[in-house]
């Protein structure tokens, strides 16, 4: 892929506790190109939003991103200062958050948030920002966008805060969007339209994104790919359609068959049996092994090396030996 | 102006409370006023004579009744001791003790805050526990203490500042100033403490909000964060913190007028009290809870300046 807008190679984040430091993210590689969304699932504690904050460059304070590359472009994200950061954030990458309750500054009004980035980017008079800003306003679906202007966050609902932040989003026209989990606080009815708004925004903007959410439905709705995430890793990854259909790791076959829908009605739903192993207590071997129905000796000592299948890419011991037998 | 109408009707209540409470409890302390006015050495009869002309032989709440409506009509009764008008007297007075309390007021907001602030951006293991320490014992040791080391320090081993007494504003501003900077500081070394306490907790606490991470994705630099975004959420707990340490200064002033032969009310209250001098005293009470309850109002109004959520409850 040679229009990549964004590559990420070989990154490694460990966080740093008194007793040593542990990997939270390993060997993760993957590129996002112009136009184009790429989601990412997993659950809760996979590593998701440690990936967002990698790319947006606000990772913990006891976090550090030990190896790998972010090529942005034709800029190193990972090689910048905190600086040469701020000047991209905002500007040419922005962030999403899940929680629209808590993710405005209660004490300032909506307006002077969104304006906010362009008061740092660019150098726009104040009538000519706030005409900006109102239009953004207004593009992401807010009424009465000069009376909302001058009020707080505590005035508007959750869906309304959340194209407010959408608002931000956009209003630097960035390259790349990272969406973290943007639908997952609101009501069914906000989600669906807080929904089809990326997927105008995506339709008019040329906008590429990183979409993430533990939702198969949402990734459905907006993603062209998806990733598939589990304990500091990549598991799978291919196109959103492939996936869904051809599920080639015992990770992403569990994942997709415990989605509820209507031809599963009176059963039990399928549950991963187990839990995600914590942060300490993660192995060399591929984390999934304690859950995985099709283990074997080598998945406890080695992590597979991801094999190309037609539309994806599975790392798993299942295809790698089968790749080995030629 | 609902929000005014409630204001005022609440200092109104807040104003017959206080004025009950303190003229039934000082009703209540033993001692006669007439008993030690005229001595050990006086006759039941004489007592008796100064008693009616004292009026303390009349029902309580006629008294009350009348100290009351007095204070409506700018007459709040005369001296028992000094037998000169309760309201020259304390006009006398009055304007030590609102200089030391507006004094070190301003030295807490003026040492504390910034102090904070940098303690706050300053974040280590070490910081943290000297800093706790300090502000533990800038806490806990009384107000006298200071007064003294700083008597000692700055009036006598440098002569930099005078050690008693005072110069009023009118007559000359730095005399003033600098007669009232010791016992200001005495005071406010403990509420310093705690201003820098609570901020820098506050700090590193708003530091961890969501809204904060959503700063930074605008591209916004580090010291745009602390002052556009994080300082302004620190200062709601702050502005409470403030406000009761008020009551705390008039208090401390009490003390500390003595640490330094100031003659501020606090001094006259002590005086008052053990010659059961009641006009003075009652009054006295009465203008210190005035003056809290004033400055808790101008606190509300910050509030409302600083948080737009208790603007828009009205």
């Amino acid at each position: 892929m040679t229009d990549a807008l964004l590559t990420i190679d070989d990154v490694n984040v460990s966080f740093r506790f008194s007793d040593g430091h542990y990997p939270a993210l390993n060997h993760i590689s993957f590129s996002v190109s112009q136009n184009e969304v790429v989601g990412i699932v997993g659950e809760s504690g996979c590593g998701k939003s440690l990936t967002a904050r990698t790319i947006m460059g606000i990772l913990p304070d006891n976090a550090m991103l030990s190896q790998g590359s972010i090529m942005f472009d034709d800029t190193d994200l990972a090689r910048l200062d905190e600086q040469e950061w701020q000047a991209i954030r905002g500007r040419r990458i922005s962030m999403i958050f899940q929680e629209p309750m808590t993710s405005l500054n209660p004490l300032l009004t909506i307006g002077r948030q969104i304006e906010e980035v362009l008061k740092k980017h660019t150098k726009k008079t104040k009538r000519d920002m706030k005409a900006k800003t109102i239009s953004v306003m207004n593009s992401v679906g807010l009424p009465r966008a000069e009376a909302l202007y001058k009020s707080y966050p505590h005035h508007l609902s959750g869906g309304m805060r959340q194209r407010v932040v959408i608002a931000m989003a956009l209003i630097g026209e960035p390259d790349l969007i990272i969406a973290d989990e943007p639908t997952t606080a609101l009501d069914v009815t906000i989600q669906a339209q807080i929904l089809d708004l990326f997927k105008s925004l995506k339709a008019t903007r040329n906008m590429s994104m990183v979409f993430i959410s533990h939702d198969w439905g949402v990734i459905r709705s907006v993603c062209d790919r998806v990733i598939v995430m589990y304990a500091g890793r990549i598991v799978e990854e291919g196109t959103v359609e492939a996936l869904l259909q051809n599920p080639q790791h015992p990770y992403t076959k569990a994942l997709i068959q415990s989605i509820p829908d209507h031809t599963k009605k009176g059963q039990m739903l399928y549950t991963i049996p187990g839990t995600v192993p914590g942060l300490k207590e993660r192995g060399s071997g591929c984390p999934f092994a304690s859950r995985c129905q099709h283990k074997q000796a080598i998945c406890e000592q080695k992590f597979p090396e991801p094999v190309r299948m037609g539309e994806q890419s599975v790392a798993c011991h299942l295809y790698s030996e089968a790749g080995v037998l030629e | 102006m609902r929000y005014f109408a409630y204001k005022f009707s609440s200092f109104l209540m807040t104003f017959i409370l206080v004025s009950v409470i303190i003229f039934f409890v000082f009703q209540m302390l033993p001692g006669n006023p007439a008993h030690i006015i005229l001595g050990l050495d006086a006759d039941e009869q004489q007592i008796r004579n100064l008693e009616i002309e004292l009026g303390l032989d009349r029902p309580l709440p006629e008294r009350y009744f009348d100290w009351v409506t007095g204070i409506f009509q700018g007459d709040m009764g005369e001296s028992l001791r000094y037998q000169l008008p309760v309201a020259d007297i304390i006009q006398d007075r009055l304007p030590v003790t609102l200089s030391l309390t507006v004094l070190s007021l301003l030295l807490t907001v003026v040492i504390g805050l910034p102090l904070g602030l940098y303690i706050a951006q300053k974040d280590g293991k070490w910081t943290s526990i000297v800093l706790s320490i300090l502000t533990q014992l800038g806490i806990s040791i009384p107000s006298f203490w200071f007064g003294f080391m700083l008597i000692l320090l700055f009036g006598v081993v440098l002569s930099l500042f005078p050690t008693y007494g005072y110069v009023p504003w009118s007559e000359s501003f730095f005399g003033a100033l600098k007669s009232f900077f010791l016992p200001s500081l005495a005071i406010a070394i403990s509420n310093i403490a705690v201003v820098i306490r609570y901020l820098r907790n506050t700090i590193l606490d708003q530091a961890k909000m969501d809204y904060v991470r959503t700063a930074q994705c605008k591209g916004l630099s580090e010291k745009a964060i602390m002052y556009g975004h994080i300082l302004r959420n620190g200062l709601i707990p702050i502005l409470t913190i403030l406000g009761l340490t008020i009551a705390d200064t008039l208090g401390g002033s009490i003390i500390i007028e003595n640490v330094f032969a100031l003659p501020g009310l606090g001094n006259l209250l002590i005086q008052s009290i053990t010659s059961r001098d009641f006009p003075l005293v009652q009054t006295m009470i009465l203008y210190l809870s005035i003056i809290v309850v004033t400055i808790n109002f101008i606190v509300d109004l910050l509030y409302r300046l600083v948080d737009p959520r208790i603007r828009s409850k009205g």
